[in-house]
């Protein structure tokens, strides 16, 4: 069914019939334009490690935005194209058969996408050995980038094993002593109760010492570039700081100091002392009038740990992005071989918005049990199921998508692993990229060619 | 002359029996009978027309037979196969009535692009791409992009494309449509010499002049209906009148022909002079002229761009 070469042959066509368009040049242009001239227009705190996070973020954010919505775009446009030009007949009076050209134009758009992401990141990595060439960054600077930017650090968040059992336990107790209305289903309660426990977990009164537990990977007296990052938020008036002294194990890794709160901080962790699990802890002097301190139960506190070069973990971001592209081209294609150009288009972003949409919804709405849906009339207690049920299926369906590293994990000097890449490629390529090619595949195959325009 | 009832014989290159299209609205109401009841067979190595107005249903029994629409009702083969057969395909060759060219590529590039769905290897693609680019006579301007292409040398790049498979199954949509007098009779001859290799050509056409010089047999379409079938000489001939042609005769010996056929036949006997056809006509006299232009030396400057859009 599938011919290789045939599909090399049509890609090769979209590949000449890009070159040729417009479109081609202006998506050049806008990624050129974006990479180069983002950085000089955002502004960022003034030092180099900040124009180089705008660099590595904001440029090959834009430059992957741009390239989505063209693969999206192209994707639809395709067989719109072929169909109302007519070249769709010529083709399928040849042996080629309709998955052939499908898979054909899967191949042509994805490639060129990539090549043109590949284009960007390499112009980003360029202006960025020139933002940091030597005169310009001072020592000092490249040190600093070296540790905590230009690197690959694997991101290891606190244990917390009894969690689950903590839960649990609360919720029984809550219902056992009616804290709970009956109407909240055990999902939610748990959901929330679970946030309520990491929070509790995560906040430090003053004179009291919290510990948090990291399981280290392989050796961990041999890792020598470990950083605590952390960052806290607290009811007082901004700016103000808290004293504090961060101790690993019993060894303080850093003599009491002024930390201040609602912006990330990093402090390095000695070499040679880490233990696997280690078990850091802060202790916050202050009256125990004074407001407690919460770090944020998911990214409040990360052990990180350097793991890999720049090079290969920026290689590795482009190749998420690169996955994406190609799932986005097989979703346009999939629309694009039932509707015409313009339904095809809307509708794609149409439902791209309502699945980000429902992840907002998932997430923030739905994480608090007072949020409804179990009060009112039994009609809209109905529609509330029916809802809930819509959001959580959409939910699920598009969490793998939607959970993949972006750029900014990247471009704050964290670990994309190969496995991080594996399972893009396994989600974007295999799963979403094939579910849209089967679908659409098969819808082509149904459509009747010869009535369409 | 009563229509041909259709035959079946195993070996029809293509077969409808009973082959029904109906279009639909958006709602799945029917909207249009394009093709109704239609039976027909096209036998090897025959020129077969389907002939009928606009509307008639000729473009949608094309697209029957190559799979690109599907029947309501009805059964069609093609070369033994169902037409959405990708196999069956290996053995057609198809011009859509407007060429459908892809702009951006060279007469070569796009022989070359069709070559490959093919399978050929690169030589035999090569050999085959130059014996059509001279027989289309396109081998000066195969390296121009087919956007620059008058609709003549579209149409001529077209039917080089239909032939690049060296097809059995040859199907024409208005093959001579946009081509001056010359190309209309060249490709009526490449067409008469395809049949004589055995090859089988269906082809659409308004022009029924053309039809009736090569067509072996035809089918009349109205409505989405078989209104004639059967040979081109079985439904054209006048049974009941006869012609004889011979060398003009002086008065007296005209008079007592005239005389001994009036007594014959009871009836008085039209006499006309045979004239030959405006087509033969003007592809003589263009001949002439370029055998009189070859004879003159090459003129400075001279335009050498023709057939140029």
């Amino acid at each position: 069914m599938l011919e290789l070469r045939n599909i090399r042959v049509i890609a090769g066509l979209a590949w000449r019939d890009a070159l040729r368009s417009r479109l081609f040049v202006t998506l050049i242009l806008l990624t050129l334009t974006g990479s180069i001239g983002l950085p000089l227009i955002v502004e960022g705190d003034g030092t180099i490690p900040g124009k180089v996070h705008i660099l590595l973020y904001y440029s090959l954010s834009y430059a992957v935005s741009i390239l989505a919505i063209a693969a999206i775009w192209c994707g639809c446009a395709a067989i719109p194209r072929e169909i109302a030009s007519r070249h769709i007949h010529l083709l399928l009076s040849k042996p080629v058969h309709p998955a052939t050209i499908w898979c054909g134009h899967w191949l042509g758009i994805s490639s060129m996408c990539v090549v043109l992401l590949g284009l960007s990141g390499a112009i980003v990595y360029a202006t960025l050995l020139w933002t940091i060439r030597p005169g310009v960054a001072s020592p000092a600077d490249l040190e600093l980038l070296e540790h905590e930017v230009l690197t690959g650090r694997r991101v290891i968040g606190p244990l917390d094993e009894d969690l689950e059992r903590r839960t649990h336990e609360e919720l029984a107790a809550r219902r056992a002593t009616g804290q709970l209305n009956d109407a909240i289903s055990d999902g939610e309660a748990l959901r929330t109760l679970r946030k309520h426990l990491q929070r509790r977990r995560s906040t430090v009164g003053p004179g009291q010492q919290t510990h948090w537990s990291f399981l280290v990977p392989g050796h961990a007296e041999q890792h020598e570039n470990v950083s605590l990052r952390f960052q806290f938020s607290i009811s007082r008036p901004r700016g103000q700081a808290v004293i504090g002294t961060w101790r690993l194990g019993s060894t303080p890794i850093e003599p009491a100091r002024e930390y201040y709160p609602n912006l990330p901080q990093e402090i390095r962790v000695p070499a040679g002392v880490l233990t696997s699990p280690a078990e850091i802890s802060f202790e916050l002097e202050g009256n125990p009038d004074d407001p407690s301190i919460l770090f944020d139960p998911d990214t409040g506190i990360e052990l990180l740990i350097r793991e890999s070069g720049f090079v290969p973990n920026y290689l590795r971001s482009l190749l998420v992005a690169a996955c994406l592209l190609v799932a986005l081209t097989a979703f346009g294609l999939a629309a694009g071989g039932l509707l015409s150009l313009p339904t095809a288009t809307f509708a794609t972003f149409a439902v791209l918005t309502a699945c980000l949409l429902a992840h907002y919804i998932g997430t923030d709405y739905w994480a608090t049990p007072e949020s409804g849906n179990n009060a009112g009339s039994p009609l809209i207690r109905v529609f509330g199921h029916v809802t809930d049920s819509i959001v959580t299926l959409v939910n699920r369906l598009t969490r793998p998508a939607i959970q993949q590293p972006g750029m900014r994990p990247m471009a704050d000097g964290e670990l994309i692993s190969w496995e991080q890449v594996a399972h893009a490629a396994l989600n974007y390529v295999v799963i979403y990229g094939g579910a849209f090619a089967l679908a659409g595949i098969w819808l082509f195959r149904r459509r009747e060619i010869g009535t369409a325009s | 002359m009563q229509p041909e009832t259709m035959q079946n014989k195993p070996d029809a290159v293509i077969r409808a029996e009973g082959l029904t299209k109906v279009f639909k609205d958006f709602w799945g109401r029917p909207k249009v009978h394009a093709l109704d009841a239609v039976d027909f067979e096209v036998r090897p190595g025959e020129i077969f027309g389907l002939l009928g107005p606009n509307g008639a249903g000729k473009s949608t029994a094309i697209k029957l037979m190559l799979g690109l629409l599907y029947p309501t009702r009805g059964k069609l083969d093609v070369l033994g196969n169902s037409p959405r057969d990708v196999r069956t395909k290996e053995r057609i060759g198809y011009l859509p009535e407007e060429s459908h060219l892809y702009d951006y590529l060279t007469a070569r590039e796009t022989l070359t692009f069709y070559a490959r769905l093919f399978d050929m290897d690169n030589e035999t693609a090569r050999t085959r791409i130059d014996d059509l680019l001279q027989r289309a006579e396109l081998e000066e301007t195969g390296q121009r992009v087919v956007g620059e292409f008058s609709k003549g040398m579209r149409r001529r790049v077209g039917l080089a494309q239909a032939l690049v498979n060296n097809p059995d199954l040859l199907i024409l949509d208005e093959p001579t449509s946009g081509l001056d007098p010359i190309g209309c009779r060249q490709v009526k001859d490449l067409l008469t010499e395809l049949a004589r290799q055995g090859k089988t050509i269906l082809l659409c056409s308004h022009l029924l002049a053309d039809v009736e010089d090569i067509c072996d047999r035809i089918a009349i379409l109205y409505g989405g209906r078989i209104y004639a079938y059967g040979s081109m000489q079985g439904l054209l001939q006048q049974v009941h009148y006869s012609r004889v042609t011979f060398p003009e005769l002086a008065p007296p010996a005209m008079s007592k022909v005239l005389a001994q056929i009036r007594e014959a036949c009871g009836q008085e006997p039209e006499v006309d002079r045979p004239a030959q056809s405006l087509e033969q006509y003007f592809v003589d006299i263009v001949k002439q002229a370029q055998s009189a232009t070859d004879r003159l030396p090459p003129a400075v400057g001279a335009d050498d761009d023709a057939g140029t859009s």
